[in-house]
C-alpha cells in the first residue's frame, strides 16, 4: 500500500503545483507534456511495485527483479525530475511546507551535501554495487523490511543522480560536459554489472532457479540485458539532448 | 592438423610489409613521434599475428569464438592503432591521393553505415560459411573488415568530427554493432554449418562455442567503445575548462 500512497501524494503535489502556476498565468511552465511525463513516471512506479511484475520479481525471475529496479531507480526518477524542471519544482511543495523547510539550515545542509556531484555519484554507484551482492540480494528477498529499504535506496539514489543530470533547478552543479561524463560513467558502471551477469557461466543468485521455461542462467543474462537496454534508452536520450544543446551555440554562430 | 600449429594468410603478411615500407618512406618527410611509430607497428603486428598464428588455425578450422576474437582484433583495434600511428601530414597525403571517392567514403554519415553493413554482412551465415569453405574467401572477409575498420575510425582520428558529434557517432556505432554479439550470446542453435561440422576443441559444443564467441565480441567492443567515448568526454571537459564555461544556466534542458 505504501507505493500507492506515495504515488497518490506525488500526483496531488504535482496537480496543485500545476494549478498554482496556471493561476499565475504561466501555463507554459506547467503544460500537459509535463503532466504526461509525470504521470508516466508514476505509472511506471506502480507497474514496478504493485503489478504482477512485483510478484514475478519476488518469486520467479531475476530479470523481472532487475527490470523492477531499473524502473524505480532510473526510468522513473528520470521522468519525474524531467517533468518538474524549472519553476514547477519550487511549486511542488505548498508554501506552508516549503518555507519552514527552506529556512531549516540542517535540511539545506543535508540537501547541499547529498547533491554534491561526488556524493551523489558515490551513493548511486555504491547502491548499484551493494544491492547486487548475491548474499544481500537473497537476504532482501527473505526479509520484506530489508526489501522495502532496498527499493527506497534505489529511488533515492536515482533521484539524486538524475537531479544532477537534468539540473531541474538550474543550479549548474555540473557543466554540460560534466553531465555527459556522469551519464557515461553511470553507463560504464552499469555495464560492469551487465557484463558480470551476462558473462557468468553459472547462476549467481541462488534464490532464482528459472521459470516460465527460462533457465536460471538465461534469466540472469536477460537481467543484464534489461539493465543495459534501459540505461541506453534513458542515459542515451539524455546525452543526445545534452550534446544537441552543446552544438546549439556553435550553430548560432555559424548562422550569424 | 593440430590445433596449436601455425596457419598463414600470406596476403596479409605481404600487405603488412608493404605498409611498413610505405610508412618508412613517409617517415623521411615527417618524422612521427615514437608513440605514433609504435602505434602503427602495433596495428600491423596485431593484423599479422591474428592472421598468422595458431589463432588462425583454430579460427579457420575449429572454433567460432577464435574467429570472432580475430575479427574483433583486426576490425576494431588494429585499424585504430594504424590510424593513430599516422601523422597529420601522412593522413593529408592519403586523403589527397584517395580523391573524391575516398573523401565521400570517409564522411561520417557514409563511414558509419558502411561499417555497420560490413560488420553484419560479413557475419551472415551464407558469406561466413562460403569464406570458411573456400579458405581464400577468408582473405576477402578479413580485408573487408580491416577496410571497414579504417573507414570507421578515420573521421574520429583525423578530427573531421568535433567532440559532440564524435560522441554521437561512437554511441550510435556501439548500439548498432552490439546486436550481433547479443545474437551469438543468446542463440540456442548454431548459425554456421561449417562450425557445426568442424572437429570440436576443449569440449565446447557448437552452441556453447557460439555463445562464448558472442561474449568475447561483446566484451571487446564494450571496452574499445567505452575507452573511445571516455576519451571524447575528457576532451569535452577540457574544452569547457579552456572556454571557462561553468554552466551558466543557459544550457538547461
Amino acid at each position: 500500500m505504501l507505493p500507492v500512497a506515495a504515488v497518490a501524494v506525488a500526483a496531488l503535489l504535482f496537480a496543485q503545483a500545476s494549478l498554482r502556476l496556471r493561476r499565475r498565468g504561466r501555463a507554459d511552465l506547467a503544460g500537459w507534456d509535463r503532466a504526461a511525463l509525470f504521470a508516466l513516471g508514476l505509472a511506471l512506479t506502480l507497474v514496478a511495485l504493485v503489478s504482477p511484475l512485483d510478484r514475478i520479481a519476488d518469486n520467479s525471475l531475476l530479470s523481472a527483479h532487475m527490470t523492477q529496479h531499473v524502473l524505480i531507480g532510473d526510468a522513473t526518477p528520470a521522468l519525474l525530475v524531467f517533468a518538474v524542471r524549472g519553476p514547477l519544482l519550487v511549486f511542488m511543495l505548498p508554501a506552508s511546507i516549503l518555507a519552514p523547510l527552506a529556512r531549516n539550515l540542517r535540511v539545506r545542509a543535508l540537501l547541499r551535501f547529498l547533491l554534491r556531484p561526488r556524493v551523489a555519484c558515490g551513493l548511486w554507484a555504491a547502491n548499484l554495487a551493494v544491492w547486487h551482492v548475491p548474499y544481500l540480494y537473497d537476504l532482501a528477498l527473505r526479509h520484506q523490511d530489508l526489501h522495502d529499504f532496498e527499493h527506497f535506496c534505489w529511488v533515492v539514489a536515482g533521484l539524486l543522480a538524475w537531479t544532477l543530470l537534468i539540473d531541474p533547478g538550474s543550479h549548474a552543479r555540473l557543466t554540460v560536459g560534466g553531465r555527459v561524463a556522469l551519464a557515461v560513467g553511470m553507463f560504464a558502471a552499469g555495464q560492469v554489472l551487465t557484463d558480470v551477469l551476462v558473462f557468468s557461466f553459472h547462476p549467481l543468485y541462488p534464490a532464482y532457479h528459472g521459470a516460465y521455461g527460462i533457465s536460471a542462467l538465461t534469466d540472469q543474462q536477460l537481467s543484464g540485458i534489461a539493465m543495459m537496454v534501459e540505461q541506453l534508452l534513458t542515459l542515451g536520450t539524455l546525452v543526445t539532448v545534452l550534446l544537441r544543446l552543446r552544438l546549439r551555440p556553435a550553430r548560432r554562430l555559424v548562422t550569424a | 592438423m593440430s590445433a596449436t600449429s601455425f596457419s598463414f594468410e600470406p596476403l596479409f603478411l605481404v600487405l603488412a610489409v608493404v605498409a611498413r615500407a610505405l610508412y618508412y618512406g613517409a617517415e623521411r618527410h615527417e618524422r612521427p613521434s615514437p608513440l605514433r611509430a609504435t602505434s602503427f607497428a602495433a596495428g600491423l603486428l596485431l593484423i599479422a599475428a591474428a592472421l598468422n598464428s595458431p589463432l588462425e588455425t583454430i579460427a579457420a578450422h575449429r572454433l567460432l569464438l577464435a574467429h570472432l576474437l580475430q575479427n574483433g582484433l583486426i576490425a576494431d583495434i588494429a585499424p585504430l592503432l594504424l590510424l593513430l600511428g599516422l601523422t597529420s601530414t601522412m593522413r593529408q597525403a592519403l586523403a589527397r591521393r584517395g580523391g573524391r571517392v575516398f573523401a565521400t567514403l570517409m564522411r561520417a554519415r557514409v563511414a558509419l553505415p558502411v561499417w555497420v553493413a560490413v560488420w553484419y554482412g560479413t557475419h551472415l551465415a551464407g558469406f561466413y560459411d562460403w569464406a570458411l569453405d573456400t579458405g581464400w574467401g577468408l582473405n576477402i572477409e578479413h580485408g573487408l573488415l580491416i577496410l571497414a575498420g579504417l573507414l570507421f575510425w578515420w573521421p574520429l582520428v583525423t578530427g573531421r568530427l568535433s567532440v559532440a558529434p564524435a560522441l554521437g557517432y561512437l554511441g550510435a556505432a556501439f548500439v548498432a554493432s552490439s546486436f550481433l554479439g547479443l545474437a551469438f550470446i543468446f542463440s540456442s542453435r548454431p548459425f554456421y554449418s561449417f562450425y557445426e561440422r568442424a572437429p570440436r576443441l576443449w569440449g565446447l559444443s557448437p552452441v556453447r562455442d557460439q555463445n562464448l564467441g558472442g561474449i568475447l565480441m561483446n566484451a571487446e567492443q564494450t571496452v574499445v567503445f567505452l575507452l573511445a567515448i571516455g576519451w571524447f568526454v575528457w576532451r569535452l571537459l577540457e574544452e569547457e575548462h579552456a572556454a571557462g564555461s561553468g554552466g551558466d544556466g543557459s544550457e538547461t534542458l
